[in-house]
């Protein structure tokens, strides 16, 4: 079924458009480095979202594979002056084939077992690479420094970061998108709704786990690699749990288990925090942190299902379907 | 329903995790903890300006300093100390006619202890706020991002409190130092063993062994005391590291005990620092001479936890309330009600310098820009005391941002003359006891532990 070209798909195009655009206005590094951050936050969550929304097996250790694509990345750039580009591939591959082979025998844990789990393993390589002298120890690694060079994804202002980082969320997403709607995306939801009843059909939810993991724990490495070329240092801390919920909770507040709710929960949540960090810290530390905290919870209290929940069976989206449609001069179904 | 319960229920450990700041449990979290936070009275001051808020006399166009530090998360209480600290000094500062009538006001930004957002808020600081210099930041971890910042948009950075040796060897033009490294800081505790093993002909000490955790900090001070060791003619019987936070240390001790070195040379984080006193003190292992990495054993609550059993542990800090700086003491505890510690005296002399190198810039006729600034704290040399302020407070006379290199490690635009100050609880009491001519007692050998 071949779609048409309508007024959904040149809204969107003319929106990224826009925004990429945003550089020739918006001078401003401050205002550029948060737009980097949202858009890094997203591509993580993105990837996440495909083991934690799409499969439901919450992992709270990806930050320690995104750490191992930076890790990895950074190795190679220091020691066989590999550009970063070629390791995008390699990281993929080989945090992707490390996170699946380890995690597969935990497969069998449900619900938050799978989760401890993945804490555990988040530490266990945190402290690994803060005992190993190769990596730097736990003074981490200062990526060489230099002229501009896209080879090197190495770049003084931060234009050329932002539209890095925007092709990395679009592709991403992109990728979320048609994973989402493929067959393996529906074999996925069937194990995240009921693994036995998967199991019956024909479904094998531990092979699926294994796929899912691979692809989320290999993305969320590339999106290492763009981590340690921007922020250009990297040490053990980059794995901490902590980390780690900042790509869950884009995932939660944007909706689990639709493709676009990562992308919106870190469009809103990251400027939001940043905003709320340079307003309000000064003033009264801690404040920034706890209207945050209470955002989060009024959201998750009254919508657990995210933003796109809402969307989804609210008015608005009726409305704004049929003006849509309206544009595109089709009829009313 | 049970999804619902189950997503409220990851939703509230996540908000908690958020509300934290972050796990308390960073490896290059703390960059030096050496919080001194001397329990004495506060002596009753009959200065009249005291407790009260200094007014500003200086009406002029301020000049814009960032200050970038943990405000949130686990290390915000140290942060906080270092916002007393320079928040003391600007007011003393402006209530003096600022820089030629022009106050100087800080900007704030906050880390919240991690790189990424720290790169963000330098980057408002630079660019948003238009500071012409910065300060801060606590961490290694952290400062090494941001000082590249500050160096691509070449912005003179000075770091109060950062130890990494690491730090001050990229070669960065607008980044300096005044913190001792944690090289200086093993290099004063050898060197204090080293005097009173030649004062004193009873006191042997010929073997040391290290107990730290395994952090980056706890690493790096291995290794150091193993340089050290050797560099001095003792003997390096090894180390016992553990993972930070530990639950027991009983196994540590008993390794310790068989090891039995002369000196003990310890660096714990507080809650580590208690457990490894108790726990000594439980399988009775009383070395000779225990000596620590200021860290956990300056924090109050170190000495209020052990008591009696810590008495005799001796430990090198950046600073400690003295004759120097009695009056700045008083008047801060009176103001904050919390001790001047060797952060917040280190934050509180940084300002100082860029005062000092502001009112150069003045005096010459010079524009006061970044540019000037860096040009004048490349050159400046502070001794005794600031001009048209008090002594320098900190255990060293002079301040100047020289290069040097030791043992294979760059040092550039770092105050190399910095040294520390070695203290012993007496008594439950810190008293400061190295180097000897400022020393307020003696030495006690062997330690007591009770």
């Amino acid at each position: 079924m071949k779609k048409r070209i309508g007024s959904r798909q040149i809204l969107l195009l003319i929106m990224l458009f826009l925004v990429a655009l945003i550089p020739m206005f918006i001078k401003t590094p401050y205002i550029l480095s948060i737009l980097v951050m949202t858009f890094y936050t997203a591509s993580a969550s993105l990837a996440w979202s495909i083991l934690g929304g799409m499969t439901g097996q919450i992992s709270l250790g990806h930050a320690a594979f995104m750490g191992l694509g930076a890790y990895i990345s950074t190795l190679l750039l220091m020691n066989a002056n590999f550009t970063p580009w070629v390791s995008i591939i390699v990281v993929f591959f080989v945090v992707g084939g490390i996170s699946a082979l380890l995690l597969s025998p935990c497969f069998h844990l449900r619900g938050p077992y799978f989760s401890l789990v993945t804490i555990a393993f988040g530490e266990a390589f945190r402290n690994l690479l803060t005992n190993w002298n190769y990596a730097g120890k736990g003074q981490g690694l200062l990526l060489p420094f230099g002229d501009n060079s896209l080879i090197l994804m190495r770049f003084k202002s931060k234009a050329p970061y932002f539209y890095l980082a925007l092709v990395m969320v679009i592709l991403m997403y992109l990728l979320v998108k048609y994973i989402d709607q493929s067959k393996l995306g529906y074999a996925l939801k069937t194990v995240r709704e009921d693994e036995d009843t998967a199991n019956a059909i024909g479904i094998n939810p531990w092979k699926y786990k294994v796929i899912a993991t691979f692809i989320s724990c290999g993305l969320v490495a590339v999106c290492g690699v763009f981590y340690a070329s921007y922020i250009r240092f990297i040490s053990p801390d980059i794995m901490m749990q902590d980390q780690s919920v900042k790509f869950v909770l884009p995932a939660v507040i944007g909706g689990i288990g639709s493709a676009i709710g990562p992308l919106i929960g870190a469009i809103i949540l990251t400027p939001l925090s940043e905003y709320l960090n340079a307003t309000l810290s000064s003033i009264a530390p801690g404040a920034n942190l706890l209207v945050y905290a209470v955002i989060l919870i009024v959201v998750i209290l009254f919508q657990p299902r995210g933003i796109m929940g809402w969307y989804e069976n609210s008015k608005f989206k009726i409305k704004l379907n049929n003006w849509l449609d309206k544009l595109d001069g089709r009829k009313k179904e | 329903m049970k999804r619902k319960v189950m997503a409220m229920v990851l939703a509230l450990t996540m908000t908690t995790g958020v509300l934290a700041g972050c796990g308390g449990y960073g490896s290059s979290k703390g960059s030096d903890t050496t919080d001194t936070s001397t329990t004495t009275e506060t002596q009753g001051s009959d200065n009249s300006t005291t407790a009260k808020t200094q007014e500003s006399t200086a009406t002029g166009d301020p000049i814009l300093i960032g200050a970038l530090y943990p405000l949130t998360g686990d290390l915000a209480d140290s942060g906080k100390n270092m916002q007393y600290g320079i928040d003391f000094a600007v007011e003393e500062i402006n209530a003096n006619g600022g820089i030629d009538g022009r106050p100087i006001k800080i900007i704030y930004g906050d880390t919240q202890g991690d790189g990424a957002p720290g790169m963000t808020e330098m980057e408002r600081l630079i660019t948003q706020e238009k500071v012409v210099a910065v300060m801060g930041a606590y961490q290694s971890g952290v400062t090494e991002v941001v000082s590249q910042v500050a160096e691509n948009y070449q912005i003179p950075m000075i770091t109060a409190n950062a130890t990494a040796d690491s730090l001050t060897s990229h070669g960065y033009e607008y980044f300096f130092r005044l913190a001792p490294t944690n090289m200086m800081f093993i290099r004063d505790m050898f060197q204090c063993l080293v005097d009173y093993a030649g004062k004193h002909s009873n006191a042997t000490i010929k073997t040391v062994a290290v107990c730290a955790d395994n952090t980056e900090l706890g690493q790096q001070t291995a290794t150091w005391a193993k340089f050290w060791a050797e560099k001095n003619g003792m003997e390096y019987l090894g180390d016992v590291l553990y993972s930070k936070g530990a639950a027991d240390l009983t196994s540590e001790v008993l390794q310790l005990k068989q090891l039995n070195p002369d000196a003990l040379i310890v660096d714990n984080y507080v809650s580590d620092a208690i457990l490894l006193t108790k726990t000594m003190n439980e399988q009775g292992y009383k070395p000779q001479i225990m000596i620590a990495k200021g860290n956990g054993y300056s924090e109050t609550s170190y000495l209020e936890s052990t008591g009696a059993q810590a008495n005799g542990i001796l430990f090198a800090t950046e600073y400690l309330q003295g004759e120097k700086s009695q009056d700045i003491y008083d008047r801060f505890m009176q103001k904050y009600n919390v001790a001047l510690n060797g952060h917040s005296a280190e934050a509180y002399t940084v300002v100082w310098i860029f005062k000092q190198a502001l009112q150069n810039l003045a005096n010459a006729g010079k524009e006061i820009n970044s540019e000037n600034l860096k040009t004048e704290l490349q050159t400046i040399k502070i001794e005794n005391s600031f001009e048209g302020g008090s002594e320098i407070i900190l255990p060293y006379n002079t301040i100047q941002f020289t290069d040097g290199e030791f043992n294979g490690i760059q040092y550039k635009q770092t105050n190399m003359l910095g040294n520390l100050v070695v203290a012993q609880f007496q008594d439950e009491e810190i008293k400061s006891v190295w180097p000897f001519d400022e020393a307020e007692v003696e030495i006690q050998y062997p330690a007591s532990f009770q």
